[in-house]
């Protein structure tokens, strides 16, 4: 099912329906969509014209008949010549993704980083794109580009000193630098709404009354929301800023200015400085499994405070699932079975909400881009009128 | 032609009736203490108190019907589904107001409503994201997203006063232990204030939190101190649930907010502490207008809202 984020106009209500059937049903012939879609045959007609004149769909083959009469073509989405790219910016690394409309993907890059300069951030995140274009080899089929940031960074273009993890201000057109380079049509997300969209994607059940809220729970901690079927984005566009719940304002500085904020309990950049000598989560988790009493100890800590504050937010949203992803993700069944309980016992009795542990591996933020950009831009590309 | 709108404000301790036009202006309001709150009594109290009220204005006759109910409410069938205090539960209160007037019966909990009031009548008319909360007997919580009144995915949206604000607090019917409301609600002012005046005995029934506010006003140090601790307690939680939503603006109703201006530096200054200034840089927090009859406001605001499919898809007309 495509995500529809909310930002995108439909021009062509009935190309769009057209598209989004042969998306799902393909291959399909003009009659079934016809059926599937409830539009008229000239509507039909005219959205298959248009999608092949576009090379957005192909003619794969006829049906075969046995009763006389043309055999009817059989239409598909031309997936080779139709790709969504998306990148995943964080500390320490960026994942770079090639996916097919329907979120299928097909290649992926990762680059570690050793600098957090916004410079050299800058300037990997680039090679990870040419590297992408060299593996596809047509430019043309690459038709847009998504790029998942820190949620401070982005939100703070017009902010400078807004917190993010980078050092030195990350530049205010980086969209225009990578379209100006690249020829796609680049859209920059928050990476807590990029793991959100991954997460629709991936989910098996589910209808557009659901609310669904995903925690990416990683360097950084942020919150998304899905609600009534489009991202909640709150009234400055900042919404889901958990990871700035201060918890004791005595506590540790944070990268935000304030003291004691979640983060600074519970991120895997301050389990990293507080455990030490660790580089990433696995080898906490490896401490976590040996009994390390120290490890032990900050990372029940960290998933204390977070129970409280994820408990407080469920007795708010009332999201009818909670979906906790990035490192933390990755927590053995049963340790994460025990901070399950954490929440539950936080939570006002009668709650319904399902918590689960994602099963998304580490290109999920990064598909979650290309599928955003291909759902918010992709009918513009195309100029479906 | 006028539109008149009878609206039922059902309270822990006493119930109004109202009389009032579509556009917020009031008719007639009478207050009335509870004789008994029980599943009969609440029904013969508040039909009696109704068609007392309707005589006397024959000329006005009202087309809907708002009532706001304590604790768990489900708008589409009318039914009063559970009050932790009263004990009251699965009340068709909808379907009877219905049987008995004939006109269309709209029901919501009260933080629900007076979110509406305030979305229709009060502060935030040009708001399309923001929190409401209701603090008396207990508290309350309600949230307006993109313009619309949020349920959440199980109608259970809004349960601010479940949120924890002191880990290992006093115990609370939820469950859990140092729940807002324990600590913030009417109950809890006086609790807090009995223990740290020394008295830690059973709860003295002839103090209550507006009797405490009195004391305040007064310049007693100990209920100065209850007030400031209301301030900290209500940021706190506040700022972390304005962290994830980003409202516009937060508005505090309710009967203790009706001392709004005793805790209200305080809470400013918790705000400061705990809130994530960045992202809510203009954040604003104040008290309802409609002080005590925010109920009755809040009714109303179901009435219209439901009746011309508004603000919430609970639209339930059962006329």
């Amino acid at each position: 099912m495509m995500f529809r984020f909310e930002d995108y106009s439909i021009t062509d209500v009935n190309t769009r329906k057209v598209l989004q059937c042969i998306l799902e049903k393909g291959p399909i012939t003009k009659r079934r969509i016809q059926k599937n879609t409830g539009l008229s045959w000239g509507g039909v007609y005219n959205s298959i014209s248009k999608l092949l004149d576009k090379n957005v769909i192909l003619e794969t083959g006829q049906i075969r008949k046995d009763t006389p009469g043309r055999s009817p073509n059989l239409f598909d989405i031309n997936y080779k010549e139709n790709l969504s790219v998306g990148l995943d910016v964080t500390l320490g690394k960026i994942i770079g993704v090639v996916s097919h409309l329907d979120g299928k993907c097909i290649y992926s890059k990762t680059l570690s980083m050793k600098s957090n300069l916004s410079q050299d951030v800058i300037e990997g995140l680039l090679n990870v794109l040419y590297e992408i274009y060299d593996f596809v080899k047509e430019a043309d089929y690459i038709k847009t580009i998504g790029l998942a940031l820190p949620g401070s960074t982005i939100k703070g273009w017009d902010k400078e000193g807004l917190e993010h993890p980078f050092h030195g201000i990350f530049p205010k057109n980086l969209k225009d630098l990578v379209e100006e380079k690249f020829g796609a049509i680049t859209g920059i997300f928050t990476d807590p709404d990029c793991l959100l969209a991954s997460e629709i994607n991936n989910l098996a059940d589910k209808s557009n009354k659901d609310i669904i809220v995903v925690l990416r729970w990683s360097y950084g901690i942020g919150l998304s929301m899905l609600m009534d079927g489009k991202i909640y984005q709150g009234s400055n566009r900042m919404s889901g800023e958990i990871g700035h719940t201060v918890i004791d304002p005595n506590g540790e500085l944070c990268s935000c200015g304030k003291r004691g904020c979640l983060e600074t309990y519970a991120s895997l950049q301050s389990l990293i400085r507080k455990i030490g000598p660790v580089s990433n989560f696995k080898e906490i988790l490896n401490l976590y499994n040996n009994h390390d009493p120290y490890a032990r100890k900050i990372v029940d800590d960290a998933m204390d405070k977070m129970s409280i504050i994820l408990a407080n937010t469920i007795n708010i949203i009332d999201p009818t699932i909670l979906i906790i992803g990035g490192e933390f993700a990755s927590l053995p069944k049963e340790v994460f079975e025990s901070f399950k309980a954490k929440i539950y016992q936080h939570i006002m009795i009668g709650s319904e909400t399902q918590i689960l542990q994602s099963n998304l591996d580490d290109k999920a933020t990064a598909l979650g881009a290309a599928l955003l950009i291909r759902d918010k831009i992709y009918y513009e590309v195309f100029e479906l009128k | 032609m006028t539109e008149y709108i009878l609206a039922v404000d059902i309270g822990g301790s006493k119930y109004m009736i109202a009389l009032l036009d579509s556009h917020g202006s009031l008719v007639e309001v009478s207050y009335h203490k509870w004789r008994t709150l029980s599943k009969a009594n609440v029904i013969d109290e508040t039909i009696t108190s109704t068609r007392e009220l309707l005589g006397k204005h024959l000329d006005k006759s009202p087309s809907m019907i708002g009532i706001t109910i304590p604790g768990l409410a489900d708008p589409r069938r009318g039914i009063w589904l559970k009050s932790s205090f009263s004990g009251i539960g699965n009340l068709s209160i909808g379907s009877i107001f219905q049987g008995e007037f004939g006109i269309p019966v709209y029901i919501d909990n009260d933080a629900r409503a007076c979110a509406l009031a305030e979305k229709i009548f009060g502060a935030c008319k040009d708001k399309e994201n923001f929190l409401y909360m209701t603090i008396s007997n207990g508290i309350g919580g309600a949230v307006f997203t993109n313009n619309m009144l949020y349920y959440g995915g199980y109608g259970h949206a809004g349960e601010i006063g479940h949120c924890i604000v002191v880990e290992d607090g006093y115990p609370c019917k939820c469950g859990n232990n140092g729940c807002l409301e324990m600590h913030a609600a009417g109950p809890g002012i006086v609790r807090t204030y009995l223990s740290l005046a020394g008295n830690s005995g059973p709860y003295d029934k002839s103090l209550d939190a507006k009797a405490i506010a009195e004391l305040a006003k007064k310049g007693d140090a100990t209920a100065l101190k209850i007030f400031q601790l209301e301030g900290y307690y209500i940021g706190k939680v506040v700022a972390t649930i304005s962290n994830v939503l980003n409202p516009e603006i937060v508005v505090i109703g309710g009967g203790v907010s009706l001392s709004f201006s005793l805790f209200e530096e305080s809470l400013n200054k918790t705000m400061d502490k705990y809130l994530f200034k960045s992202a809510n840089p203009n954040l604003k927090i104040r008290a309802s207008q409609f002080g005590y009859n925010g109920g009755i406001y809040g009714a109303a605001a179901v009435a219209l809202s439901g009746k011309n499919q508004l603000y919430n898809w609970a639209n339930l007309s059962l006329g």
